[in-house]
Protein backbone atom coordinates (compact mmCIF):
# COMPACT_ATOMS: atom_id res chain seq x y z
CA UNK A 1 0.00 0.00 0.00
CA UNK A 2 1.28 3.42 -0.93
CA UNK A 3 2.22 5.53 2.07
CA UNK A 4 3.47 8.65 0.32
CA UNK A 5 6.61 10.79 0.46
CA UNK A 6 7.43 13.00 3.41
CA UNK A 7 9.65 16.08 3.45
CA UNK A 8 11.10 17.34 6.73
CA UNK A 9 12.34 20.95 6.77
CA UNK A 10 14.33 22.14 9.78
CA UNK A 11 17.47 24.21 10.22
CA UNK A 12 18.33 22.25 13.37
CA UNK A 13 20.36 19.50 11.71
CA UNK A 14 20.53 17.61 15.01
CA UNK A 15 16.77 17.23 14.95
CA UNK A 16 16.52 16.05 11.34
CA UNK A 17 18.14 12.67 11.89
CA UNK A 18 16.00 11.46 14.80
CA UNK A 19 12.88 12.77 13.08
CA UNK A 20 13.80 10.84 9.97
CA UNK A 21 14.36 7.65 11.98
CA UNK A 22 11.09 8.07 13.82
CA UNK A 23 9.01 8.84 10.76
CA UNK A 24 10.61 6.53 8.16
CA UNK A 25 8.24 3.62 8.87
CA UNK A 26 5.28 5.87 8.12
CA UNK A 27 6.36 6.99 4.64
CA UNK A 28 7.67 5.45 1.42
CA UNK A 29 10.47 8.00 1.29
CA UNK A 30 11.62 10.65 3.70
CA UNK A 31 13.43 13.71 2.32
CA UNK A 32 15.27 16.30 4.38
CA UNK A 33 16.02 19.98 3.86
CA UNK A 34 17.77 22.27 6.28
CA UNK A 35 16.24 25.44 4.79
CA UNK A 36 13.34 26.64 2.68
CA UNK A 37 15.33 26.98 -0.53
CA UNK A 38 16.47 23.37 -0.24
CA UNK A 39 12.88 22.34 0.35
CA UNK A 40 11.76 24.09 -2.84
CA UNK A 41 14.45 22.29 -4.79
CA UNK A 42 13.36 18.89 -3.52
CA UNK A 43 9.70 19.68 -4.20
CA UNK A 44 10.57 20.66 -7.76
CA UNK A 45 12.17 17.25 -8.35
CA UNK A 46 10.15 14.85 -6.22
CA UNK A 47 6.47 14.25 -5.59
CA UNK A 48 5.92 15.16 -1.95
CA UNK A 49 2.71 14.18 -0.18
CA UNK A 50 3.26 15.87 3.17
CA UNK A 51 5.66 18.48 4.59
CA UNK A 52 6.73 18.67 8.22
CA UNK A 53 8.22 22.10 8.68
CA UNK A 54 9.73 24.25 11.39
CA UNK A 55 8.21 27.71 11.34
CA UNK A 56 11.21 29.80 12.39
CA UNK A 57 14.19 29.32 10.10
CA UNK A 58 16.86 31.69 8.82
CA UNK A 59 16.71 32.90 5.19
CA UNK A 60 13.20 31.61 4.61
CA UNK A 61 10.57 31.02 7.30
CA UNK A 62 8.11 28.15 7.10
CA UNK A 63 5.40 30.69 6.26
CA UNK A 64 7.37 32.03 3.30
CA UNK A 65 7.86 28.48 2.07
CA UNK A 66 4.16 27.57 2.22
CA UNK A 67 3.25 30.91 0.64
CA UNK A 68 5.50 30.22 -2.38
CA UNK A 69 4.11 26.72 -2.78
CA UNK A 70 0.49 27.85 -2.54
CA UNK A 71 1.13 30.58 -5.09
CA UNK A 72 2.39 27.85 -7.43
CA UNK A 73 -0.85 25.94 -6.83
CA UNK A 74 0.81 23.25 -4.70
CA UNK A 75 -1.63 22.24 -1.95
CA UNK A 76 0.54 19.63 -0.19
CA UNK A 77 -0.51 19.21 3.48
CA UNK A 78 1.79 21.23 5.74
CA UNK A 79 2.39 20.38 9.37
CA UNK A 80 4.10 23.18 11.25
CA UNK A 81 5.94 22.84 14.51
CA UNK A 82 7.04 25.66 16.66
CA UNK A 83 8.26 26.75 20.05
CA UNK A 84 6.44 29.34 22.10
CA UNK A 85 6.38 32.97 21.01
CA UNK A 86 5.76 32.75 17.27
CA UNK A 87 2.19 33.96 17.44
CA UNK A 88 2.23 36.30 14.44
CA UNK A 89 3.99 33.75 12.21
CA UNK A 90 1.64 30.95 13.22
CA UNK A 91 -1.45 33.03 12.59
CA UNK A 92 -0.04 34.01 9.21
CA UNK A 93 0.65 30.35 8.46
CA UNK A 94 -3.07 29.73 8.93
CA UNK A 95 -3.80 31.92 5.90
CA UNK A 96 -2.11 29.42 3.61
CA UNK A 97 -3.90 26.39 4.98
CA UNK A 98 -1.79 24.43 7.43
CA UNK A 99 -3.00 20.89 7.95
CA UNK A 100 -1.89 20.75 11.59
CA UNK A 101 0.30 22.33 14.23
CA UNK A 102 2.63 20.78 16.78
CA UNK A 103 4.42 22.32 19.71
CA UNK A 104 8.14 21.99 20.38
CA UNK A 105 9.76 20.40 22.23
CA UNK A 106 7.21 17.64 22.92
CA UNK A 107 5.87 17.23 19.35
CA UNK A 108 2.99 15.44 20.98
CA UNK A 109 0.94 13.41 18.47
CA UNK A 110 3.62 13.70 15.75
CA UNK A 111 3.23 10.24 14.24
CA UNK A 112 -0.55 10.36 14.18
CA UNK A 113 -0.54 13.75 12.49
CA UNK A 114 2.08 12.69 9.89
CA UNK A 115 0.10 9.55 9.04
CA UNK A 116 -3.02 11.60 8.46
CA UNK A 117 -1.16 14.25 6.51
CA UNK A 118 0.27 11.58 4.19
CA UNK A 119 -3.16 10.01 3.68
CA UNK A 120 -4.61 13.39 2.73
CA UNK A 121 -1.60 14.01 0.48
CA UNK A 122 -1.94 10.80 -1.50
CA UNK A 123 -5.73 10.99 -1.79
CA UNK A 124 -6.74 12.70 -5.02
CA UNK A 125 -8.28 16.04 -4.15
CA UNK A 126 -11.95 16.30 -5.06
CA UNK A 127 -13.90 19.46 -4.38
CA UNK A 128 -17.23 18.39 -2.96
CA UNK A 129 -20.20 20.59 -2.32
CA UNK A 130 -23.31 20.15 -0.23
CA UNK A 131 -25.16 19.47 -3.51
CA UNK A 132 -23.17 16.24 -4.01
CA UNK A 133 -24.44 14.95 -0.70
CA UNK A 134 -28.05 16.11 -0.47
CA UNK A 135 -29.60 12.74 -1.33
CA UNK A 136 -27.34 10.99 1.18
CA UNK A 137 -28.30 13.52 3.85
CA UNK A 138 -31.97 12.91 3.13
CA UNK A 139 -31.49 9.16 3.48
CA UNK A 140 -29.79 9.65 6.83
CA UNK A 141 -32.55 11.99 7.99
CA UNK A 142 -35.04 9.23 7.12
CA UNK A 143 -33.00 6.80 9.22
CA UNK A 144 -33.21 9.24 12.12
CA UNK A 145 -37.00 9.43 11.68
CA UNK A 146 -37.16 5.63 11.89
CA UNK A 147 -34.93 5.59 14.97
CA UNK A 148 -37.13 8.02 16.81
CA UNK B 1 -9.14 39.94 46.48
CA UNK B 2 -6.75 41.90 48.71
CA UNK B 3 -6.67 45.32 47.13
CA UNK B 4 -8.91 45.58 44.12
CA UNK B 5 -8.61 49.34 43.49
CA UNK B 6 -5.54 51.42 42.65
CA UNK B 7 -5.77 55.22 42.69
CA UNK B 8 -3.25 57.06 40.50
CA UNK B 9 -3.16 60.84 40.72
CA UNK B 10 -0.60 63.60 41.32
CA UNK B 11 -3.19 65.19 43.65
CA UNK B 12 -2.38 63.35 46.89
CA UNK B 13 -5.04 65.13 48.96
CA UNK B 14 -7.74 64.00 46.59
CA UNK B 15 -6.32 60.45 46.50
CA UNK B 16 -6.25 60.24 50.31
CA UNK B 17 -9.83 61.50 50.53
CA UNK B 18 -10.97 58.94 47.96
CA UNK B 19 -9.08 56.14 49.74
CA UNK B 20 -10.89 57.07 52.99
CA UNK B 21 -14.21 57.06 51.19
CA UNK B 22 -13.55 53.61 49.69
CA UNK B 23 -12.44 52.40 53.08
CA UNK B 24 -15.77 53.55 54.60
CA UNK B 25 -17.44 51.34 51.97
CA UNK B 26 -15.16 48.41 52.88
CA UNK B 27 -13.23 48.60 49.61
CA UNK B 28 -9.45 48.37 49.93
CA UNK B 29 -7.45 50.72 47.77
CA UNK B 30 -3.86 51.82 47.27
CA UNK B 31 -2.40 55.11 46.11
CA UNK B 32 0.35 55.97 43.63
CA UNK B 33 1.25 59.44 42.39
CA UNK B 34 2.89 58.70 39.02
CA UNK B 35 2.36 56.59 35.95
CA UNK B 36 5.42 54.35 36.32
CA UNK B 37 4.38 53.23 39.81
CA UNK B 38 0.86 52.71 38.55
CA UNK B 39 2.09 50.31 35.84
CA UNK B 40 4.37 48.55 38.31
CA UNK B 41 1.65 48.05 40.96
CA UNK B 42 -0.83 46.89 38.32
CA UNK B 43 1.72 44.35 37.13
CA UNK B 44 2.61 43.11 40.64
CA UNK B 45 -0.96 42.59 41.76
CA UNK B 46 -3.85 42.38 39.29
CA UNK B 47 -6.42 45.08 40.05
CA UNK B 48 -10.08 45.06 39.20
CA UNK B 49 -10.11 48.87 38.88
CA UNK B 50 -7.61 51.65 38.42
CA UNK B 51 -8.86 55.17 39.06
CA UNK B 52 -6.49 57.12 36.84
CA UNK B 53 -6.27 60.90 36.94
CA UNK B 54 -5.71 62.20 33.42
CA UNK B 55 -3.12 64.61 34.90
CA UNK B 56 -0.89 61.69 35.97
CA UNK B 57 2.68 62.05 34.73
CA UNK B 58 5.89 59.96 34.49
CA UNK B 59 4.41 58.00 32.58
CA UNK B 60 1.49 60.02 31.33
CA UNK B 61 -2.07 58.82 31.86
CA UNK B 62 -2.37 57.98 28.15
CA UNK B 63 0.84 55.95 28.20
CA UNK B 64 -0.43 54.11 31.27
CA UNK B 65 -3.75 53.46 29.56
CA UNK B 66 -2.05 51.99 26.49
CA UNK B 67 0.27 49.92 28.66
CA UNK B 68 -2.58 48.49 30.74
CA UNK B 69 -4.60 47.63 27.66
CA UNK B 70 -1.87 45.22 26.66
CA UNK B 71 -0.46 44.09 30.00
CA UNK B 72 -3.67 43.92 32.06
CA UNK B 73 -6.59 43.86 29.63
CA UNK B 74 -9.03 42.77 32.32
CA UNK B 75 -8.32 45.71 34.59
CA UNK B 76 -10.94 48.40 34.20
CA UNK B 77 -9.55 51.93 34.04
CA UNK B 78 -11.72 54.83 35.18
CA UNK B 79 -10.24 58.05 33.85
CA UNK B 80 -10.77 61.21 35.88
CA UNK B 81 -10.57 64.52 34.03
CA UNK B 82 -10.50 68.00 35.54
CA UNK B 83 -12.94 69.42 32.99
CA UNK B 84 -14.12 68.96 29.42
CA UNK B 85 -11.84 71.82 28.39
CA UNK B 86 -8.86 70.06 29.93
CA UNK B 87 -9.81 66.88 28.10
CA UNK B 88 -9.96 68.70 24.78
CA UNK B 89 -6.44 69.98 25.43
CA UNK B 90 -5.41 66.34 25.12
CA UNK B 91 -7.23 66.35 21.75
CA UNK B 92 -9.34 63.48 23.02
CA UNK B 93 -13.02 63.02 23.65
CA UNK B 94 -14.69 60.36 25.77
CA UNK B 95 -15.23 57.98 22.83
CA UNK B 96 -11.56 58.16 21.85
CA UNK B 97 -10.47 57.49 25.42
CA UNK B 98 -12.75 54.46 25.59
CA UNK B 99 -11.22 53.25 22.36
CA UNK B 100 -7.81 53.54 24.01
CA UNK B 101 -9.05 51.23 26.74
CA UNK B 102 -10.78 53.40 29.34
CA UNK B 103 -13.72 51.69 31.01
CA UNK B 104 -15.39 55.07 31.61
CA UNK B 105 -14.52 58.73 31.99
CA UNK B 106 -15.65 60.92 34.89
CA UNK B 107 -15.35 64.68 34.69
CA UNK B 108 -14.98 66.78 37.81
CA UNK B 109 -16.95 67.80 39.72
CA UNK B 110 -18.54 64.45 40.53
CA UNK B 111 -19.63 62.82 43.75
CA UNK B 112 -17.68 59.91 45.18
CA UNK B 113 -20.93 58.02 44.98
CA UNK B 114 -20.87 58.35 41.15
CA UNK B 115 -17.55 56.55 41.18
CA UNK B 116 -18.83 53.92 43.56
CA UNK B 117 -21.76 53.20 41.25
CA UNK B 118 -19.31 52.28 38.49
CA UNK B 119 -17.17 50.11 40.73
CA UNK B 120 -19.54 48.45 43.12
CA UNK B 121 -21.51 46.08 40.85
CA UNK B 122 -18.34 44.64 39.33
CA UNK B 123 -16.57 44.29 42.68
CA UNK B 124 -19.64 42.62 44.16
CA UNK B 125 -19.57 40.11 41.32
CA UNK B 126 -15.88 39.43 41.85
CA UNK B 127 -16.12 38.99 45.57
CA UNK B 128 -19.54 37.42 46.04
CA UNK B 129 -20.22 35.77 42.69
CA UNK B 130 -17.04 33.74 42.79
CA UNK B 131 -15.36 32.71 45.97
CA UNK B 132 -12.19 31.35 44.41
CA UNK B 133 -11.17 28.86 47.05
CA UNK B 134 -14.65 27.56 47.78
CA UNK B 135 -15.84 27.37 44.19
CA UNK B 136 -12.63 25.98 42.73
CA UNK B 137 -12.96 23.27 45.32
CA UNK B 138 -16.39 22.40 43.92
CA UNK B 139 -14.83 22.34 40.45
CA UNK B 140 -12.30 19.77 41.63
CA UNK B 141 -15.01 17.72 43.31
CA UNK B 142 -17.10 17.64 40.12
CA UNK B 143 -14.08 16.52 38.13
CA UNK B 144 -13.42 13.74 40.61
CA UNK B 145 -17.05 12.61 40.37
CA UNK B 146 -16.82 12.52 36.59
CA UNK B 147 -13.61 10.49 36.74
CA UNK B 148 -15.20 7.96 39.11
CA UNK B 149 -18.36 7.74 37.02
CA UNK B 150 -16.24 7.07 33.95
CA UNK B 151 -14.24 4.36 35.72
CA UNK B 152 -17.50 2.70 36.78
CA UNK B 153 -18.71 2.88 33.18
CA UNK B 154 -21.53 5.22 34.11
CA UNK B 155 -24.40 6.09 31.81
CA UNK B 156 -23.93 8.73 29.12
CA UNK B 157 -26.66 11.02 30.52
CA UNK B 158 -25.09 10.96 33.98
CA UNK B 159 -21.70 11.84 32.54
CA UNK B 160 -23.23 14.69 30.56
CA UNK B 161 -24.98 16.00 33.69
CA UNK B 162 -21.62 16.30 35.40
CA UNK B 163 -19.98 17.74 32.29
CA UNK B 164 -22.78 20.34 32.10
CA UNK B 165 -22.08 21.39 35.70
CA UNK B 166 -18.35 21.56 35.06
CA UNK B 167 -18.89 23.69 31.94
CA UNK B 168 -21.30 26.05 33.72
CA UNK B 169 -18.83 26.55 36.53
CA UNK B 170 -16.00 26.98 34.04
CA UNK B 171 -17.98 29.69 32.21
CA UNK B 172 -18.73 31.48 35.46
CA UNK B 173 -15.05 31.48 36.47
CA UNK B 174 -13.87 32.51 33.01
CA UNK B 175 -16.10 35.59 32.98
CA UNK B 176 -14.73 36.83 36.26
CA UNK B 177 -11.58 38.90 36.27
CA UNK B 178 -10.54 37.40 39.59
CA UNK B 179 -10.59 33.81 38.35
CA UNK B 180 -10.15 34.05 34.59
CA UNK B 181 -6.44 33.26 34.40
CA UNK B 182 -6.70 30.38 36.85
CA UNK B 183 -9.60 28.96 34.83
CA UNK B 184 -7.63 29.18 31.58
CA UNK B 185 -4.77 27.32 33.24
CA UNK B 186 -7.20 24.70 34.46
CA UNK B 187 -8.88 24.27 31.06
CA UNK B 188 -6.30 21.79 29.69
CA UNK B 189 -7.00 19.40 32.53
CA UNK B 190 -10.74 19.82 32.07
CA UNK B 191 -10.48 19.17 28.32
CA UNK B 192 -8.34 16.08 28.90
CA UNK B 193 -10.81 14.66 31.41
CA UNK B 194 -13.87 15.26 29.22
CA UNK B 195 -12.12 13.77 26.17
CA UNK B 196 -11.12 10.72 28.19
CA UNK B 197 -14.63 10.19 29.53
CA UNK B 198 -16.37 10.71 26.20
CA UNK B 199 -13.88 9.03 23.85
CA UNK B 200 -15.84 5.80 23.59
CA UNK B 201 -19.34 7.23 23.74
CA UNK B 202 -20.56 6.67 20.23
CA UNK B 203 -24.33 6.39 20.55
CA UNK B 204 -26.25 9.52 21.57
CA UNK B 205 -29.66 8.49 20.26
CA UNK B 206 -31.33 7.69 23.60
CA UNK B 207 -29.99 10.91 25.03
CA UNK B 208 -31.27 12.88 22.03
CA UNK B 209 -34.67 11.18 22.16
CA UNK B 210 -35.15 12.50 25.68
CA UNK B 211 -35.11 15.95 24.06
CA UNK B 212 -33.61 17.55 27.14
CA UNK B 213 -30.03 18.64 26.63
CA UNK B 214 -29.59 19.00 30.45
CA UNK B 215 -28.13 22.51 30.34
CA UNK B 216 -28.93 25.71 28.49
CA UNK B 217 -25.29 26.74 28.41
CA UNK B 218 -24.33 27.35 24.77
CA UNK B 219 -20.77 26.22 25.47
CA UNK B 220 -22.11 22.91 26.75
CA UNK B 221 -24.37 22.47 23.72
CA UNK B 222 -21.50 23.21 21.33
CA UNK B 223 -19.33 20.75 23.19
CA UNK B 224 -21.94 17.96 23.00
CA UNK B 225 -22.51 18.48 19.26
CA UNK B 226 -18.76 18.60 18.62
CA UNK B 227 -18.24 15.37 20.53
CA UNK B 228 -21.06 13.70 18.62
CA UNK B 229 -19.82 14.93 15.24
CA UNK B 230 -16.17 14.12 15.90
CA UNK B 231 -17.21 10.50 16.56
CA UNK B 232 -18.63 10.34 13.06
CA UNK B 233 -15.92 12.10 11.10
CA UNK B 234 -13.22 9.73 9.85
CA UNK B 235 -10.21 11.97 10.37
CA UNK B 236 -11.12 13.10 13.89
CA UNK B 237 -9.04 11.36 16.56
CA UNK B 238 -8.79 11.55 20.34
CA UNK B 239 -6.28 14.36 19.85
CA UNK B 240 -8.80 16.24 17.70
CA UNK B 241 -11.46 15.81 20.40
CA UNK B 242 -9.18 17.03 23.14
CA UNK B 243 -8.07 20.06 21.14
CA UNK B 244 -11.65 20.85 20.21
CA UNK B 245 -12.86 20.68 23.81
CA UNK B 246 -9.95 22.82 24.97
CA UNK B 247 -10.64 25.34 22.20
CA UNK B 248 -14.34 25.44 23.05
CA UNK B 249 -13.55 26.13 26.72
CA UNK B 250 -11.35 29.16 26.01
CA UNK B 251 -12.91 30.42 22.77
CA UNK B 252 -14.71 33.39 24.35
CA UNK B 253 -11.64 34.91 26.00
CA UNK B 254 -11.42 37.66 23.35
CA UNK B 255 -15.03 38.67 23.90
CA UNK B 256 -14.53 38.75 27.65
CA UNK B 257 -11.40 40.90 27.53
CA UNK B 258 -13.06 43.24 25.03
CA UNK B 259 -16.37 43.47 26.94
CA UNK B 260 -18.36 42.04 24.01
CA UNK B 261 -21.71 40.38 24.76
CA UNK B 262 -21.49 36.62 25.17
CA UNK B 263 -25.10 36.10 24.22
CA UNK B 264 -25.62 33.63 21.34
CA UNK B 265 -26.06 35.47 18.07
CA UNK B 266 -25.53 38.90 19.69
CA UNK B 267 -23.54 39.94 16.60
CA UNK B 268 -26.70 39.64 14.50
CA UNK B 269 -27.98 42.89 16.03
CA UNK B 270 -24.72 44.85 15.96
CA UNK B 271 -24.05 48.03 14.01
CA UNK B 272 -21.35 47.98 11.34
CA UNK B 273 -18.90 49.66 13.75
CA UNK B 274 -19.63 47.09 16.42
CA UNK B 275 -19.22 44.28 13.89
CA UNK B 276 -15.81 45.64 12.89
CA UNK B 277 -14.74 45.56 16.52
CA UNK B 278 -16.37 42.15 17.02
CA UNK B 279 -14.29 40.69 14.20
CA UNK B 280 -11.11 41.52 16.08
CA UNK B 281 -11.94 39.41 19.10
CA UNK B 282 -10.40 36.12 17.83
CA UNK B 283 -7.05 37.93 17.51
CA UNK B 284 -7.47 39.51 20.95
CA UNK B 285 -8.17 36.04 22.33
CA UNK B 286 -5.02 34.41 20.93
CA UNK B 287 -2.93 37.38 22.00
CA UNK B 288 -4.21 36.94 25.54
CA UNK B 289 -3.81 33.15 25.44
CA UNK B 290 -0.21 33.45 24.21
CA UNK B 291 1.01 34.03 27.76
CA UNK B 292 -0.35 30.66 28.91
CA UNK B 293 2.22 27.91 28.45
CA UNK B 294 -0.33 25.10 28.31
CA UNK B 295 -2.39 26.62 25.50
CA UNK B 296 -0.83 24.87 22.53
CA UNK B 297 -0.83 25.95 18.90
CA UNK B 298 -3.82 23.80 17.82
CA UNK B 299 -5.94 25.44 20.55
CA UNK B 300 -4.91 28.92 19.45
CA UNK B 301 -5.71 28.06 15.83
CA UNK B 302 -9.14 26.76 16.82
CA UNK B 303 -9.87 29.95 18.76
CA UNK B 304 -8.49 32.15 15.97
CA UNK B 305 -10.22 30.43 13.03
CA UNK B 306 -13.53 29.46 14.59
CA UNK B 307 -15.55 31.88 12.43
CA UNK B 308 -14.00 30.74 9.15
CA UNK B 309 -16.46 29.22 6.70
CA UNK B 310 -15.89 26.79 3.86
CA UNK B 311 -17.31 29.32 1.31
CA UNK B 312 -14.68 31.90 2.38
CA UNK B 313 -17.42 34.04 3.91
CA UNK B 314 -15.97 33.89 7.42
CA UNK B 315 -13.42 35.94 9.31
CA UNK B 316 -10.73 36.95 10.36
CA UNK B 317 -8.90 35.41 7.38
CA UNK B 318 -11.74 34.67 4.96
CA UNK B 319 -10.04 31.40 3.96
CA UNK B 320 -11.97 28.67 2.17
CA UNK B 321 -12.26 24.92 1.95
CA UNK B 322 -9.17 22.95 2.79
CA UNK B 323 -7.26 25.99 4.03
CA UNK B 324 -9.35 25.92 7.20
CA UNK B 325 -7.78 24.01 10.08
CA UNK B 326 -9.77 20.72 10.11
CA UNK B 327 -11.02 20.77 13.74
CA UNK B 328 -12.39 24.26 13.10
CA UNK B 329 -14.72 22.79 10.49
CA UNK B 330 -16.38 20.77 13.24
CA UNK B 331 -16.54 23.70 15.65
CA UNK B 332 -17.92 26.22 13.17
CA UNK B 333 -20.73 23.85 12.17
CA UNK B 334 -21.58 22.83 15.73
CA UNK B 335 -21.44 26.38 17.04
CA UNK B 336 -23.85 27.50 14.31
CA UNK B 337 -26.11 24.56 14.98
CA UNK B 338 -26.13 25.16 18.75
CA UNK B 339 -26.90 28.87 18.19
CA UNK B 340 -29.59 27.94 15.66
CA UNK B 341 -31.48 25.70 18.09
CA UNK B 342 -30.91 28.04 21.06
CA UNK B 343 -32.36 31.07 19.27
CA UNK B 344 -35.38 29.09 18.04
CA UNK B 345 -35.92 27.11 21.23
CA UNK B 346 -35.79 23.77 19.36
CA UNK B 347 -34.75 20.35 20.58
CA UNK B 348 -31.68 18.96 18.75
CA UNK B 349 -33.85 16.64 16.66
CA UNK B 350 -36.27 19.38 15.64
CA UNK B 351 -33.33 21.67 15.09
CA UNK B 352 -31.49 19.23 12.82
CA UNK B 353 -34.44 18.98 10.43
CA UNK B 354 -34.88 22.74 10.31
CA UNK B 355 -31.13 23.32 9.95
CA UNK B 356 -30.85 20.80 7.12
CA UNK B 357 -33.66 22.41 5.18
CA UNK B 358 -31.74 25.68 4.95
CA UNK B 359 -29.44 25.30 1.92
CA UNK B 360 -27.85 28.73 2.30
CA UNK B 361 -26.88 27.75 5.82
CA UNK B 362 -25.40 24.40 4.77
CA UNK B 363 -23.23 25.84 2.00
CA UNK B 364 -21.03 27.43 4.65
CA UNK B 365 -19.84 24.12 6.07
CA UNK B 366 -17.72 21.16 5.05
CA UNK B 367 -20.07 18.55 3.48
CA UNK B 368 -18.31 15.65 5.22
CA UNK B 369 -18.60 17.33 8.60
CA UNK B 370 -22.30 18.04 7.97
CA UNK B 371 -22.61 14.34 7.20
CA UNK B 372 -20.88 13.57 10.50
CA UNK B 373 -23.35 15.71 12.44
CA UNK B 374 -26.38 14.04 10.84
CA UNK B 375 -24.84 10.59 11.26
CA UNK B 376 -24.34 11.19 14.97
CA UNK B 377 -28.14 11.36 15.36
CA UNK B 378 -28.46 7.78 14.04
CA UNK B 379 -28.13 4.85 16.43
CA UNK B 380 -24.77 3.09 16.42
CA UNK B 381 -26.31 -0.28 15.42
CA UNK B 382 -27.97 1.27 12.39
CA UNK B 383 -24.76 3.07 11.45
CA UNK B 384 -22.77 -0.18 11.67
CA UNK B 385 -25.40 -2.01 9.61
CA UNK B 386 -25.32 0.53 6.86
CA UNK B 387 -21.51 0.42 6.80
CA UNK B 388 -21.62 -3.38 6.54
CA UNK B 389 -24.17 -3.19 3.72
CA UNK B 390 -22.06 -0.63 1.87
CA UNK B 391 -18.96 -2.84 2.20
CA UNK B 392 -20.86 -5.94 0.96
CA UNK B 393 -22.19 -3.92 -1.97
CA UNK B 394 -18.63 -3.12 -2.96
Amino acid sequence: MKKGNLLIVDDEILLLRPLRMLLSPLADNVFEASHGVGALEIISKEIIHCVLCDIQMPKMTGVELIKILREKGNNVPFIFYTGHGNLTLMMEAAKYGAFDFLNKPSLDGLEEVIEKGLIIGITPHKVETILDHLSEYQKMLNDIEEDT
Amino acid sequence: MGCPVLIASPNLDWSEELKKYFSSKEINSEIVNNGKDCELKAHQDKRTFIVLDIETKFNSSLEVLKHLRISSPLTKVILIAESKTRMSEFSLNEAALKELGAFCVLIRPFKNNDLLEKIDPILARSENGVNMDRDFQSFVVLQKQLRILHQKKGHLSDKLKLIAQIIELHEQFLRDTATMDKTINFSKETAFLIAECMENEKDYVDFLKAGDLISNSTTYKILVFCLMTAQCVEWASRRTMESLIHGILVREVGKITENISLESGAELNMSSDEIASFKLHPWKAVTYLESFGNITEPIKQIVYQRYELINAGGFPLGIAGNRIYPPVKILSLCESFATFISIRGLTPLEGLKAFMSDRAQLDRFDPMVVKGLIKSFISLSKRLNSTAITKEGR
